[in-house]
């Protein structure tokens, strides 16, 4: 599949030929259980969603990690610091400005937004915001070499 | 010889001819196992007046303070936004109680033993005494979370100190600017209503100005603009804070403080690209302090070292001992605690810089560096090694 194919297919075409919900986690999730939720499900990337199916923050491997195995860092700042004490959850380190993708883009536009934020697994959210699915790089990179 | 002395008073080249001497002597301190900031001392004291700086007639005392200045705002802002207020509720009674007993247990023996002392100095003998005294309350987290990472410790010793020394330099920087207010006024009544202005107004601008940055940042998506947005909003505050002769010390804490807690959920973002910004403020402060260094300012307070050093670890040691049995903390804390809260760097160091600032502490700002100088290096020996003894004697030290 080309540069051109990709343009031509929007996000929400993509989404009817791979219907994938991303990995969701409870805002007072502590760094085990996030760490354990991604890696049984293989995943990079996990989200935390309000009551009304919107989505909060993001949540990296590598911010999870960071904070799960704090202990093994030789040099901590104030705030490392008061993190690794306080044990902290979910919410907490979470990032509220997370990338995301609209159904009406292109896939090329939403491929680029993936590559540059390092994001496997990317939201797709309608007009109100509320989660749609998401797009997975693994899928996007298989489809690519077809 | 008039080219040579223009360019030797060069601001860029002194602060580049400081930063390199401080990067290359911490090299080979590394080589040799030796503490890095140790290192970064030594090479400002080659540049001292009594070294290499009196033979090319350097003179710092005019760029260094803006510098000092912007550097200490930096770890204030840091500082002040490391901690929120659901973490400070988390923390538990333990780490609270024994950060309040070993920072005031630092203040009140320092202060009150130099003043009993009666030290001969330039200026009111009281004034040295709570400036040493507050300057005592803070402690050195990372050569703490070296010796735990090095010997692999867990445990609720290692938990409690690591909690201590970060909250005590909060608590120490919080001190320290709400003493230079007081120490600066004119007369007792004017500083009482000087200290209730400086302080409600560093509050305001900070939290106001914190809560400017807070807004701006939702509304940035890429994140090259973090570093400079904050930035800025340190400059600008610490304008500001002249401008309106309120703590520019406080003002910087707030800033933080108010930044974290109005983003919230990710506000660390605020202060990442200024963390790693701290190594270079605290080359800054240690290259600066040593080319401040002085003998003859030394030795005439060679005694107060000692004093200070030997109050600080017992003051420290006895407020841990009460606050741990107040709050029922483990054993191993109320024991063993006190030996790890001994370390004192950058800190302090940049604490006692700021005094140099200040044209009504000018007769003693100088004396305090040196001590401070002097009993950090001292520090940076005796520290690690009463750390690392806390750490085996409590038997959480896994090698």
């Amino acid at each position: 599949m080309t540069e051109q194919d990709f343009a031509k297919i929007s996000v929400a075409q993509w989404l009817e030929n791979y219907p994938e919900l991303p990995l969701i986690v409870a805002a007072n999730a502590t760094m085990d259980e996030i760490a354990s939720d991604l890696l049984t499900h293989d995943s990079r990337d996990a989200y935390i969603l309000d009551g009304n199916n919107k989505v909060l923050g993001h949540l990296s491997f590598a911010n999870v990690t960071n904070h799960l195995l704090s202990e093994h860092r030789p040099i901590h700042t104030h705030r490392q610091l008061f993190s690794r004490v306080t044990d902290p959850v979910a919410e907490e380190i979470m990032d509220p400005h997370f990338t995301y993708a609209r159904s009406d883009e292109s896939l090329c536009e939403v491929i680029h937004r993936q590559l540059e934020r390092d994001v496997d697994t990317l939201v797709v959210l309608d007009d109100e915001d509320n989660l749609l699915g998401s797009i997975n790089l693994r899928e996007l990179v298989a489809e690519s070499l077809k | 010889m008039a080219i040579t002395q223009n360019y030797m008073n060069s601001p860029l080249l002194l602060l580049g001819i400081l930063l390199v001497s401080g990067l290359l002597l911490s090299l080979l301190a590394s080589r040799l196992n030796l503490p890095r900031i140790a290192a970064y001392a030594i090479a400002g004291l080659i540049w001292s007046e009594d070294l290499l700086g009196g033979v090319f007639n350097f003179d710092m005392t005019q760029w260094s303070q803006s510098l000092t200045t912007v550097a200490l705002a930096i770890i204030a802002y840091t500082i002040g936004g490391s901690v929120t207020i659901e973490q400070l509720r988390r923390l538990g009674k333990v780490i609270t109680f024994c950060t309040i007993g070993e920072s005031f247990g630092a203040v009140i023996a320092v202060t009150v033993m130099v003043y009993l002392y009666q030290p001969v100095v330039e200026g009111p003998i009281w004034v040295l005494a709570i400036i040493l005294g507050v300057l005592a309350a803070t402690t050195a987290p990372a050569a703490t979370v070296a010796v735990i990472h090095q010997y692999r410790a867990k445990g609720p010793l290692t938990t409690t100190l690591l909690g201590v020394v970060a909250l005590d330099d909060v608590l120490g920087v919080i001190l320290f600017s709400l003493m230079l207010v007081v120490v600066t006024g004119v007369d007792l009544s004017q500083a009482v209503m000087n200290s209730g202005f400086e302080i409600i107004g560093s509050i305001i601008l900070g939290g106001l100005m914190g809560w400017l940055l807070a807004f701006f940042e939702r509304k940035v998506r890429n994140q090259t603009f973090l570093l400079p947005m904050v930035l800025s909003a340190i400059l600008l505050s610490q304008g500001l804070s002249e401008l309106w002769h309120v703590s520019p010390l406080l003002t910087a804490i707030s800033l933080g403080f108010s930044a974290r807690t109005v983003h919230q959920a990710g506000g660390e973002r605020l202060f990442e690209p200024v963390e790693y910004l701290e190594e270079l403020v605290f080359i800054i402060f240690f290259t600066l302090a040593g080319a401040h260094f002085k003998l003859s300012v030394f030795l005439q307070g060679v005694d107060l070292v000692v004093i200070y050093i030997l109050a600080r670890v017992i003051g420290k040691m006895v407020g841990i001992f009460i606050a741990a049995r107040l709050s029922s903390a483990p054993d191993t804390v109320r024991q063993y605690l006190g030996f790890g809260v001994i370390p004192q760097a950058g800190i302090a160091i940049g604490l006692a810089l700021s005094l140099l600032n200040r044209p009504e502490l000018h007769d003693i700002a100088l004396l305090v560096l040196n001590i401070i100088l002097a009993s950090t290096l001292i520090y940076e020996i005796l520290g690690p090694m009463a750390t690392r003894y806390a750490l085996i004697k409590a038997g959480e030290a896994r090698q």
